[in-house]
Order: C-alpha cells, then sequence, then structure tokens
C-alpha cells in the first residue's frame, strides 16, 4: 500500500510519514500540489493525504483537478479546523473523509485503512478488517479463517457498519438501506439483529458498540 | 451617497449661510416691493395734494363781470403757484360752456372724466409724462373747470432716489447679518473644533472620557455618546489586554513545563523511564495543543470575527449525529455512559461554532464526570426555539460558582480534570454572537445540565 502525503508543513509531513511507515504502509510526501501532480504521474499510488493550507495550488484544487482527469483514488483531507464551514463542503469537491487538525495519529492510520478498505471493497468486492473477511460477490464471510454464517439481515448490517468503520452509522441510516428489501424494519429489529452479530463476532475481537440514541459502530480489533 | 440625495454644502457655516442668504433674499425683495409701493402712494398722494392747491388757487382768479367770465393771472404769478423749480405747470380754464377763458387749449383731458372734484389723471404732454388735476368750481355764471397738469420729473426723481436708498440700506443689512452669522457660527462652533482638536491631538491608546464641563448642551450629547463609546471601548481593550496576558501565562506555564519534562527525560537511561517521560510529554503537548485550540476558537467566536464565518441553515440534531462517534471515544475511554436524545431541530448559524459550542459542553460533562457516570446530550425544539441541553451525573457546580464558571480561565477550586478554564466562556461567547441564552440547572437527580436555547429561525 503506497500513499501520498502532500503537506508543506514539514515537521507535520515527516511525523505522517513516520508514522503511516509504522503502520505498515508505504509513504511519500511532498510540499506542494504541483509536486504532488508531478509524483502521481510516474508513480501509482493507493491513497492520498492532502492538506488543504497548502502554497500556490491549494488542496482543493488539486482534488478538484485529480477528480476532472477521473483519478478516482481515495483522498483523506488535512484542515485546520476552522478553516473548513462544513465538511460536506471538502467531500462534496471530492475528498473522501476529512480530519481536523490537530488529530490523533492513531485515529489517521484507523481512518486511512478505512478508505484502502473501502476502494479495495469496490475493487475487488473483498472487505477485510482484522480477522473478519468478507467476499462481497459470493456473499460469503470469515472469520478467523472459518466459515461465518449470516443470515441476509445481518449480512446487510455488518456489511454497512464494516464499510463506515471506524465511522458509526445512524440507527436511521441502517433501517433505511434495510428497508429497501421490500419490508419495514422496526428500530427493535435492528437492536435484535446487531446483538446475534455481536454474539457472531466475539470470537475476533471485533465489537459493535452503540452509541445511545445516535447508532452503532463498529471498531477493529488493535493491530 | 446615494445619487438621489440633494446635495447641501459640507460645512454648517455654507449650511447656513445659504439658507440665510435664500430667506434674507426673499424678504429684501418682499420688503423693496412694498417700500416702493407705499413710498410711491405717500409721494403721490403729497404731490397730488399740492396740484389740487394750485387749481384751487387758479379758481380763485376767476371773476366775473358783466354776466361774462374772466380769467385774470399775470404770468408772474403763474409761477409762483408751481409745487417746485424742476417740474413745468401747464393750466387750461374753461368757462360753464365749455369756452377756453384761459391757458394751453391743447392741455389733454383725462380719458375717464369722474364727478369728483378735484379729480386726478395721468397722460403726457408735449413729450413727457404729466400728472393733472379737474377742479369744477361753481360761479355766478355757471360750472367753471380748471384743469392743472404738471410733468412728473420731480415725482420720477423723488422714487428712484427713494429706490436706491433703500436698496442700498437692505444690501447693507443683509451683509451685516451674513457678518453677524459667519463670526456666530464660528464662535459657536468652536466647543465642537475644540473637541475634534482635543480627540486629533489625542495619542491612539487613549480611551480616557472627554471633558463635560464647559460644552454647550447642544454638544453635550454628542460628548456623552462619544463618551460611552470610549467607555466600552476602554473596557473591551481592558478585557483584550488581561486576556492576552492571561492567554500568554497559561500558554507558558505548560510550555515551561514541557521544557523541564524534555531535559530530564532526554538524560533518561532506562528504557522503561524513557518511554513514561515520552508519554508524559505527548500528553503535556496534547494539552497545550488543546489550549492554543480553544484559545483561537474564542478569539474567533467573538465579534467580529464571527461575522466573517456566516450562518447556514442546519438539523442541530444531524450536527450532534456527526459528532457524536468524536465524543464516544472520549466517554468508552472515561467509562462514562454517554447518549444522546435528538429530535430534529432546524436552525441557522454557523455551524462550526455550534459544533465547537456542543464540543465544549459535552468535554467539560466528560471531563467532570467520574467514571460510571451518565452523560445525556439532547436537542429538539422547545417553543419553536431549538435548543442544546447537555446533562451530566458529576458533582455539579455550586450556585455562588454558578456565573464564574463562564470567566474566561476560571476554574472551580479543587475540581477534577485539567480543563484549560476556557470551554465554558467559549460557549458563552458563541451563545451570545448567537443570541443564544445559556441556562445552567440541576437535574432532580443531581449533577448539571446546560440548556443552550437558540432564536427560532426566521
Amino acid at each position: 500500500m503506497r500513499i501520498l502525503i502532500v503537506e508543506d508543513d514539514r515537521a507535520m509531513a515527516s511525523a505522517l510519514k513516520r508514522g503511516l511507515e509504522r503502520a505498515g504502509f508505504t509513504a511519500d510526501d511532498v510540499r506542494s500540489g504541483e509536486e504532488a501532480q508531478a509524483c502521481v504521474r510516474h508513480e501509482a499510488f493507493d491513497l492520498a493525504v492532502v492538506d488543504l493550507g497548502l502554497p500556490g495550488m491549494d488542496g482543493l484544487e488539486l482534488i478538484r483537478r485529480w477528480r476532472r482527469a477521473g483519478d478516482a483514488r481515495p483522498v483523506l483531507i488535512l484542515t485546520a479546523r476552522d478553516s473548513l464551514n462544513d465538511r460536506v463542503d471538502a467531500l462534496e469537491l471530492g475528498g473522501d473523509d476529512f480530519m481536523a487538525k490537530p488529530f490523533e495519529l492513531p485515529e489517521l492510520v484507523a481512518r486511512v485503512r478505512a478508505l484502502i478498505r473501502r476502494s479495495k471493497a469496490v475493487a475487488s468486492s473483498q472487505l477485510v478488517c482484522g480477522p473478519l473477511e468478507m467476499d462481497l460477490g459470493r456473499r460469503s464471510a470469515k472469520l478467523n479463517g472459518e466459515e461465518l454464517e449470516l443470515r441476509r439481515r445481518e449480512w446487510e448490517i455488518l456489511e454497512c457498519l464494516l464499510l463506515s468503520s471506524p465511522r458509526m452509522v445512524t440507527k436511521d441510516a441502517l433501517v433505511q438501506s434495510l428497508t429497501g428489501w421490500g419490508s419495514e424494519l422496526t428500530n427493535n429489529a435492528v437492536e435484535v439483529y446487531v446483538s446475534r452479530l455481536r454474539a457472531k463476532l466475539q470470537a475476533g475481537g471485533i465489537e459493535i458498540r452503540t452509541i445511545r440514541g445516535i447508532g452503532y459502530r463498529l471498531d477493529a480489533p488493535e493491530s | 451617497m446615494p445619487l438621489s440625495r440633494r446635495v447641501y454644502p459640507s460645512s454648517l457655516h455654507g449650511r447656513l449661510l445659504a439658507l440665510l442668504l435664500a430667506a434674507l433674499g426673499a424678504l429684501l425683495a418682499f420688503n423693496l416691493y412694498s417700500d416702493f409701493n407705499g413710498a410711491a402712494e405717500y409721494t403721490q398722494e403729497a404731490f397730488d395734494q399740492a396740484l389740487a392747491d394750485t387749481a384751487v388757487a387758479l379758481a380763485a382768479h376767476v371773476r366775473s363781470q358783466q354776466r361774462k367770465l374772466y380769467f385774470d393771472l399775470p404770468p408772474e404769478a403763474a409761477l409762483t403757484l408751481r409745487s417746485n423749480q424742476l417740474d413745468d405747470m401747464y393750466y387750461l380754464v374753461r368757462g360753464p360752456d365749455g369756452t377756453v377763458l384761459a391757458g394751453n387749449q391743447d392741455l389733454p383731458s383725462s380719458a375717464y372724466v369722474s364727478d369728483r372734484s378735484p379729480s386726478f389723471f395721468d397722460g403726457r404732454y408735449r413729450g413727457e409724462s404729466v400728472r393733472g388735476v379737474v377742479y369744477r368750481t361753481p360761479s355766478s355764471l355757471g360750472e367753471v373747470a380748471i384743469r392743472v397738469a404738471q410733468t412728473t420729473r420731480r415725482r420720477d426723481e423723488l422714487t428712484r432716489r427713494f429706490v436706491r436708498q433703500d436698496l442700498l440700506q437692505d444690501l447693507l443689512l443683509v451683509l451685516a447679518t451674513l457678518g453677524i452669522v459667519f463670526v456666530g457660527v464660528r464662535f459657536g462652533l468652536r466647543p465642537l473644533v475644540q473637541l475634534s482638536t482635543d480627540l486629533e491631538q489625542r495619542s491612539p491608546g487613549d480611551l480616557r472620557a472627554l471633558q463635560e464641563a464647559g460644552v454647550p448642551s447642544e454638544v453635550r450629547p454628542l460628548v456623552q455618546a462619544l463618551n460611552r463609546q470610549l467607555k466600552l471601548l476602554r473596557s473591551a481593550s481592558e478585557a483584550q489586554q488581561n486576556f492576552l496576558a492571561n492567554a500568554a501565562h497559561q500558554l507558558r506555564t505548560p510550555l515551561a513545563g514541557l521544557q523541564t519534562l524534555l531535559e530530564v527525560t532526554a538524560q533518561e537511561q532506562d528504557p522503561q523511564r524513557l518511554r513514561d517521560g515520552l508519554s508524559r510529554l505527548l500528553e503535556g503537548v496534547r494539552r497545550t495543543a488543546h489550549l492554543a485550540n480553544q484559545l483561537l476558537t474564542l478569539a474567533r467566536a467573538q465579534p467580529p470575527a464571527n461575522l466573517t464565518h456566516g450562518t447556514q441553515s442546519f438539523d442541530l440534531s444531524s450536527v450532534m449525529a456527526d459528532s457524536a462517534s468524536f465524543y464516544f471515544d472520549q466517554a468508552l475511554a472515561n467509562n462514562i455512559d454517554l447518549g444522546f436524545e435528538t429530535a430534529p431541530a432546524p436552525m441557522r448559524a454557523s455551524k462550526w461554532l455550534i459544533r465547537e459550542l456542543a464540543a465544549n459542553l459535552i468535554e467539560n460533562a466528560l471531563l467532570y464526570t467520574p467514571p460510571g457516570g451518565r452523560v445525556t446530550v439532547r436537542c429538539g425544539v422547545n417553543e419553536q426555539r431549538p435548543f442544546l441541553e447537555v446533562e451530566d451525573s458529576g458533582p455539579g457546580i455550586a450556585h455562588a460558582e454558578r456565573e464564574r464558571v463562564f470567566e474566561r480561565f476560571y476554574r472551580v477550586p479543587n475540581s477534577a480534570g485539567d480543563g484549560s478554564g476556557l470551554g465554558l466562556a467559549i460557549v458563552k461567547e458563541i451563545a451570545r454572537a448567537h443570541a443564544a441564552t445559556i441556562a445552567l440547572t440541576e437535574p432532580e437527580t443531581g449533577g448539571t445540565r446546560f440548556t443552550v436555547t437558540f432564536q427560532a429561525p426566521s
């Protein structure tokens, strides 16, 4: 997995590079949007971490150009927390996720993993999260290498949670994505499915946490 | 300035003088007109009277003799009957049957012959305008008509002289008035000029109140308004300086601690103690970064900086759902049961600032609630106004502290956690920027409940 870091602050860039390398990625860092453009022309990267406040061509412009050129590589945006009034702005402009500075390195690594997981799932229909593997094409799942029995609703909920992790999924969003199957689904029913999933995933150390009144979040074991 | 607005002279002098000049000009014209009319009337009357007297005097020279009328006037006597030296006088005396007894036969008669006697008329004779009178007097042989006409040279000259004099006087009066007004305005405006000189000569940082004594009552409201503004500026500037000093102090303390910690850790030989030192350093840096962020948020929340953020319409409940995950980690780490009870709450505000407001309330609650406690975040609409409520099962805030907790850098004595003392100040500042109210109450089960009620979206 190769990651391009576009960040003009030298200290921040080197910390990001070392943190990502420690987590098992290969990382390269450049100081400006222009350098980043030159870089992606010659090398293949799986993901880019882009600071919005770049000198010269700013981060949003860089992402816009990539998207216009048909480049769908996932982008994690870094920004000062008051410079973006609405994260939707950045996401609509083509970023896949965003983090406000200052941030915790482990959180950034988790987000990078999730982004790569999602982009790989689109490309290969394989969702991998720690000991859990889901083959979206064949609808089969494995936990710790063993076949995992999942009912249709359980599968849908797990896929939804896994694709969003480490972000949480609201109960409403879950219900909405499931009622597309033609039958009504109550919040209570979702709770029942989630508790069944919890029992089935216990062996892998994967936790589905409840955020009371909001929804659920799937947390993978630290790797 | 909008184009439609009329353009007035920009100085008070100019305005007053322009106004006065227009008013005086109109008055002068009216005065001149009425004076002229009055004077013409008086001179007319006086001259006419003299003319009538002449006619009466001439009548005395009509005599009857042997049933015949004679007019007997020596030329030198006729000269003495003239009312002045300047004008020529003509006369014509006719008997009852219209026969000319004496005088200039071609003397014009008036077009309108009135029955009154004497009756006056205007006409022209020998190329000059004349004023005449017809005087009828009975005699033993019937009525005798005496016609006397006189050139109007003297009258015209008198009128001209009068107008000239009047005009001159009026002009002098206008000039004097303008002069007095000019000097008066300058004198009257002196307090204002003095005021602006005082203000100009001040140093930029001088925010002392202006002298009110000796200021005319018309200018006093201005001085008082300026003083009120200066007082506000003074307190704002003092608050700013306090804040800066405080902020510098607050940042310096952890930095000094970090420096010492770094020096000690750098000399550590034991790997375990080195790791411990580094993790303490990390914690310290994290806290300092948090403090710097809080300071920045506070600065941004204050007017006029907050105006630059712009407002947008959004649902408070979805903002809470978006950021729930972030607080959840903190709650998980502290073993606090964090729950949300959100209902749709559409509002219009700066989204970033509202997120900061919620973050500070929730982080505060998580910080001061002991492990095993509960924190509940609610939002919704109450009486058409969106609200955000954060309730915790922590130790609560004593009544005496409830006002002070919103002060910058104030921390409740002996309280747990290591907050910056800025969280609630930020909440207060953001609430103020959005005209929202904050209520601090105690739930029945103990702890603290903050309720921020926003304005209804229009």
